[in-house]
């Protein structure tokens, strides 16, 4: 095998598929859209029964005897304290897209319900609430959690490069060293740096969207690819300066800026209406969850599901290798106790009250004091956040500290996934060298920003979304070759056994 | 080793067969055999089991084994092992009659039952050692996993090193998970390989031994075929409740194997 088989090969087919968007867009998009289609008609069903099964298998694991085993030595300490590890968790696994959604989803929810829901109605508003937890809470940590504690797993524990490919160890023995590891690995780069470049390529659409709104810069490609060009000269020095540095502090701060923001939204904000919203989505979602982990509703409204819970549960399993190695770099050390209730519990906790606040907020905006920010999400989703900061106190300071915290996580996600992208393409060195970062940081950007403007970016997303198909299996067998892993150890302990004459 | 044997028979057996095994049997040091026929309940028919096993037995007096015989009623598996045991026998000898699969799935065979329930050495003898043709057993494999089931074998893996010329341990392991502990686990399945050879090699004339990964039934049947071996060993894990949805390993060799089975409770 060539030394680099994974990078290069990766960088042949997404080029191919760059080249595809530039030329022939419409082929493109006929073939995305035609397999997205088709995987999403066919499998949906397969998505909600395996990413409940994750939730349930992450439980069981947490409460079982192996609960206590430590993803590293039994000498290891965590290397980062929980404030900086819950900062690096949420940074990289939602970001982007909770700022992006946090007010469009519950209002888009609102304006447009399932058929069995009657349209901006109490009920409906309800709904919108509810399935905004349901999508972004346990389910999706549940996904990543599978694939990071492998990945952790055996990796700090049993000295395994820190790839995809080495969980498969207990399946395949050294053939994780030939075409079947390769062909996990080139799928999970394929996956991410798709998965990326959509993302940014969003990202930088709202960063736009709320410049045009604040300053009225004008939303148009050239702006657009500017602030592309400057994310990336950022998150391209925060790569060079490192994970410890860079990475983390961003991070850190975010979270503060978060925070910050979320303070100020819930009192200036109806306080009482929030909480209020919050503690009734609360109930709801905890006497609903498991209904709702398998709904679908093949009978009325499936439309519905297919465009919004099927679509976020293939968009988290495409996305969960890239989280899934970066949790994994940033959680040596911890137990699976420890890990499991960590990521499940306090990033979901985060984002339901992420989601009350700025849900809750434009809610009542639409529902008690007739402002039309409904109207304004439908226009254009990116729009929605700072339609409802206009109506706050200090809104300008409000949008640019949004802004601010869509230019962090963008840089902060770009350049974990350099890193992830790097690590995956150099055979799983923790420490991939600076000219494979710079490669992927640029070769994710220009994606993005082709793509922007030849207008191949929701086709880009459909073929990342393709990869969570093949990668349902990949977990799977991930969590078999885990409990074979763990059970192999509780048998006979870490290599005790054997241990030489 | 095997001195005493019950051996159900079925009356339709010709008397040819039944000489055929007991010159068998006897080679295998028998010295006692009790032909045993269990009735269904209620329907009667004891007179005829009788005579049909008198018949049997009074054929078999050139042979050179004490021949006796019993006719039960009840659930047969039930009555042979617990035959077996009030007898106090060595060994329950069944001859097993190829049934095809889509019978032996529907009814369940009486073999296997046996195979679950008996407390005493069972076997099971299939197609081969072909009997009409030759009652020389060539090659015979003897399946570890270096746990106590297997160490039960011992003896009569020392036993057969009388009647059969080469012996192959085969040990059917789990991959370790990953590529270090792996190694650990390679260089120790063979230096207890090492050691077997070393302590059976003075029965046989040639031992030699196979390490392989994966599914122990599978295996078991792709060794058994690929060296044509004659009969396998196996010890039976006596687990109270099987975790096995698919069947025991025992149960999935006996099914599916061609060679003999001798399996050690």
């Amino acid at each position: 095998m060539f030394k680099d088989t994974v990078f290069v090969a990766s960088l042949i087919i997404v080029a191919g598929f760059v080249l595809l968007g530039i030329f022939d867009q419409e082929l493109l998009d006929s073939i995305s859209t035609t397999i997205h289609g088709g995987i999403i008609a066919n499998f949906g069903w397969a998505y909600l029964l395996v990413t409940f099964f994750f939730l349930v298998f992450c439980i069981v694991l947490a409460l079982s005897k192996y609960g206590n085993i430590k993803l590293g030595k039994d000498e290891d300490r965590p290397e980062y304290t929980y404030f900086g590890w819950f900062s690096m968790l949420f940074a990289a696994g939602m970001g982007i897209g909770l700022i992006f959604w946090g007010v469009a989803e519950p209002l888009s929810h609102y304006m447009q319900p399932p058929e069995h829901i009657e349209k901006e109605s109490g009920q409906a508003a309800t709904f919108a609430m509810r399935y905004s937890f349901f999508h972004w809470g346990l389910h999706p940590w549940a996904v990543y959690i599978i694939m990071s504690m492998s990945i952790a797993y055996f990796s700090f524990r049993r000295d395994m490069p820190p790839l995809i490919s080495s969980c498969f160890y207990p399946l395949l023995g050294d053939r994780i060293y030939g075409l079947p590891g390769k062909l996990i690995d080139i799928l999970a780069v394929f996956a991410t740096i798709f998965g990326i470049a959509t993302s940014l390529g969003l990202g930088a659409l709202q960063i736009n969207s709320g410049l045009e709104h604040i300053y009225g810069l004008p939303a148009t490609d050239t702006s657009t690819l500017l602030i592309i060009l400057v994310t990336t000269m950022l998150f391209m020095i925060s790569a060079t300066v490192g994970l410890d540095k860079g990475i983390q502090t961003l991070s850190k701060s975010n979270m503060f800026l978060a925070f910050l923001l979320v303070v100020f939204m819930l009192v200036f904000g109806p306080t009482a209406y929030i909480m209020t919203v919050f503690t009734d989505t609360m109930g709801g979602y905890l006497s609903d969850v498991l209904e709702m982990s398998l709904t679908v509703n093949p009978f009325l409204g499936h439309e519905w599901y297919k465009d919004w819970t099927i679509f976020y549960w293939a968009w988290w399993i495409a996305w969960s290798p890239f989280v899934g190695i970066f949790v994994a770099r940033i959680s040596r050390g911890r137990t699976i106790r420890e890990f499991i209730s960590g990521a499940l519990l306090v990033p979901t906790l985060l984002t339901f009250i992420w989601f009350a606040v700025f849900g809750g907020s434009s809610l009542y905006l639409e529902l008690e004091a007739g402002a039309a920010v409904g109207g304004a999400v439908l226009d254009d989703v990116s729009t929605g956040l700072f339609a409802v900061f206009d109506h706050y106190p200090g809104s300008i300071i409000l949008s640019n500290a949004a802004i601010l915290l869509l230019v962090v996580f963008f840089v902060t996600s770009a350049d974990s996934a350099t890193f992830v992208l790097g690590i995956m393409t150099s055979r799983g060195s923790l420490n991939p060298s600076l000219g494979k970062k710079i490669v992927w940081g640029v070769t994710q950007s220009s994606v993005a920003a082709i793509l922007l403007v030849s207008g191949g970016l929701v086709a880009l997303q459909q073929m990342a979304i393709t990869a969570a198909l093949p990668f349902s299996f990949v977990l799977l067998l991930m969590c078999y070759n885990l409990w074979r892993g763990l059970s192999a150890e509780a048998k006979e302990g870490l290599n005790s056994r054997f241990s030489r004459r | 080793m095997f001195k005493k044997i019950l051996h159900p028979v079925d009356l339709n057996e010709s008397l040819t067969e039944i000489k055929i095994r007991a010159s068998f049997l006897y080679k295998m040091k028998a010295e006692d055999m009790v032909f045993f026929h269990v009735l269904n309940p209620g329907l009667g028919g004891h007179k005829h089991a009788e005579s049909r096993l008198r018949h049997f037995q009074s054929a078999l007096d050139e042979v050179g084994i004490n021949v006796h015989y019993k006719v039960e009623e009840g659930h047969v598996a039930s009555e042979i092992t617990r035959e077996a045991r009030e007898q106090g026998a060595d060994l329950i000898y069944i001859p097993a009659r190829g049934r095809n699969f889509l019978m032996s799935s529907l009814l369940g065979s009486t073999t296997q039952d046996v195979v679950r329930l008996a407390d005493s050495p069972v076997w099971v003898h299939k197609k081969r050692p072909d009997l009409r043709h030759e009652e020389q057993m060539h090659r015979i494999v003897f399946a570890t996993d270096f746990q106590q089931a297997a160490e039960k074998c011992c003896q009569p893996v020392f036993f057969l090193g009388e009647l059969v010329p080469e012996l192959v341990v085969l040990h059917v392991g789990e991959r370790a998970a990953d590529p270090y502990s792996e190694q650990l686990r390679r260089e120790h399945v063979n230096v207890k390989l090492e050691e077997l050879k070393e302590q059976y090699s003075g029965y046989y004339r040639k031992v030699r031994q196979i390490s392989r990964i994966g599914s122990p039934a599978s295996h078991i049947l792709d060794v058994v075929d690929e060296i044509q071996a004659d009969a396998v060993i196996l010890g039976r894990l006596n687990e109270p409740f099987p975790l096995h949805v698919m069947g025991s390993t025992c149960a999935r060799v006996v099914s599916r194997v061609n060679s003999s089975v001798l399996l050690i409770p």
